[in-house]
């Protein structure tokens, strides 16, 4: 009767630890493979702001255009451009490898203009969450 | 049928002991190749990711080699529609270039409009993509720049620069570097060095004004003191110091000379009318004063003034002017100079060198010197 009872005992046990590690193991897997795979695509997004060029409506300085490529191996989406801390969302659609996105910005959105002269801080974010900071002069 | 099931029962109950250990041990083995399982994931997860890095790494490390410079003036051979772009390949790696930028960065109203804000120029390899300035497709051809290669010329066809605007030129590479220039090339450049904002220079040569930087000895003194006001009738020894702005080194010509114009000062010492000229030829620098004049030789002792960086000039010379003569053609030691008029002086500085072995001409603005009777009280 012992032996059955700590038989029983045994079983029940391993099986609540059986079952504890396989959801454990899993989750682990789980989360651990989707940030390996998330960083790996990431991490291979290179963004390049190549040229920034600032035009004006009539006399008011407020247009900028942006020209992003992709010098990365995977194709991005650019989510947000920030000018000066403010933001400017984007949806232009992917971004495939080696080619330029043409991204037309207009100022006023954001109650912003530009000045001759100026240092003019421009931060492009894909939606994988690469940021790249340039400045450039207006 | 219960008979057989109460059996089944009894035997197990009476089995050998140490069934429990035995279940224990299987589940503890199954939990250990779960773990085992589970480490091997997790290697070849890491693995993979690593692997990424490390591409994404040296990718990055090429990029960073990167290192084009365009060649002065930046852009030759205007014909047509077409002209060149002399690029120098400083890296490590062979560089593509994938697209030009060209924006007219001419004051606003002026002519012409091509490549202004957002009209701008966007020239592709090839025979283009776009018609950037009316005439027909914008390309560019030798894209491709070997690492080492001097003097590599771009062909870009469709549009021209030297139309009198000024220009801003980004070249991309295909690794997301951008290298510029901007022609016509800055005017002071001879090089691109960052020193602009000092003063006086139309060239290479430029003299940073401080206290110190126009100097004077006389009689046996060695340490020159600023030449601002001067004894007249006094032979003396300049000391200017200059810089050199270009990224060439260059070396200064015998010719080389201060030139002094009286003017008269009616309200100063002087009196009647002055009408001198002199000429202060350079000397050794081994010429501490109007006693000690050493002849300058250009092609034994010359001065060398070194190249500047991309941060500014790498220090600066002292160049001493003292003799009657260009060089040795009056004898060593040349004969000495002096101002005759208590009146103050306009100098101009006529400078000649050599830079990339080709004579320049440059003159520094001048300064202005008093000469007095009554030095070193020169009021």
């Amino acid at each position: 009767m012992a032996n059955l009872t700590m038989l029983i005992i045994v079983v029940s046990l391993s099986g609540l630890l059986f079952v504890w590690a396989t959801s454990s193991f899993g989750a682990y897997t789980g989360g651990a493979g989707y940030w390996f795979t998330s960083r790996s695509i990431a991490n291979q997004e290179r963004v390049s702001v190549e040229a920034v060029y600032f035009g004006s409506t009539g006399s008011v300085n407020n247009l900028v255009t942006l020209y992003v490529r992709n010098v990365g191996t995977t194709p991005f989406s650019i989510a947000s451009v920030y000018v000066n801390a403010t933001l400017y969302n984007w949806s232009g659609g992917s971004v495939p490898v080696n080619q330029v996105q043409q991204i037309p910005l207009n100022l006023s959105t954001g109650g912003q203009s530009w000045a001759k002269g100026d240092l003019q801080n421009i931060r492009v974010a894909t939606i994988r969450g690469t940021i790249v900071t340039t400045t450039w002069v207006s | 049928m219960g008979v057989l099931a109460m059996g089944i029962y009894r035997r197990f109950v009476h089995a050998k002991k140490g069934m429990s250990t035995v279940f224990g041990g299987l589940f503890f083995v199954i939990l250990i190749l779960m773990g085992f399982n589970l480490m091997t994931w997790n290697f070849l997860q890491y693995d993979a990711y690593s692997g990424v890095v490390t591409s994404m790494s040296q990718r990055d490390q090429l990029s960073t080699s990167e290192n084009i410079q365009a060649v002065p003036p930046g852009a030759t051979g205007f014909a047509g529609n077409s002209f060149n772009i002399t690029l120098t390949n400083l890296g490590g790696v062979t560089t593509t270039l994938t697209r030009i930028y060209i924006q007219n960065v001419s004051p606003t109203g002026t002519l012409p409009l091509q490549c202004r804000g957002a009209g701008l120029c966007t020239v592709d390899p090839g025979s283009g993509t776009t018609n950037c300035a009316g005439n027909g497709n914008c390309g560019f051809t030798g894209a491709n720049i070997r690492p080492g290669e001097n003097n590599h010329v771009m062909k870009v066809t469709g549009l021209t620069i030297n139309d009198g605007s000024g220009y801003q030129v980004i070249m991309s590479s295909t690794r997301g570097r951008q290298f510029s220039f901007f022609y016509p090339w800055p005017v002071n450049g001879f090089g691109g060095s960052n020193s602009n904002a000092t003063n006086t220079a139309h060239g290479a040569l430029d003299v940073k004004f401080d206290i110190n930087s126009f100097n004077f000895t006389r009689g046996s003194q060695t340490v020159s003191v600023p030449g601002w006001t001067v004894p007249y009738a006094t032979p003396l020894v300049y000391w200017v110091k200059v810089v050199n702005n270009a990224l060439n080194p260059i070396s200064i010509s015998q010719y080389t000379s201060l030139y002094f114009v009286c003017y008269q000062d009616r309200f100063g010492s002087g009196s009647g009318t002055c009408n001198e000229t002199d000429l202060n030829y350079v000397v050794d620098n081994q010429t501490m004063n109007p006693n000690t004049l050493v002849a300058y030789n250009d092609v034994s002792r010359p001065y060398i003034l070194p190249a500047a960086t991309a941060t500014g000039p790498t220090g600066s010379t002292v160049i001493k002017f003292g003799s009657f003569c260009p060089g040795s053609t009056c004898g060593n030691p040349p004969p000495n100079q002096d101002v005759d008029f208590p009146t103050p002086y306009l100098v101009f500085m006529g400078f000649f060198y050599k830079m990339n072995g080709q004579i320049v001409g440059q003159t520094i603005s001048f300064v202005a010197v008093r000469a007095c009777t009554t030095y070193p009280s020169c009021p």
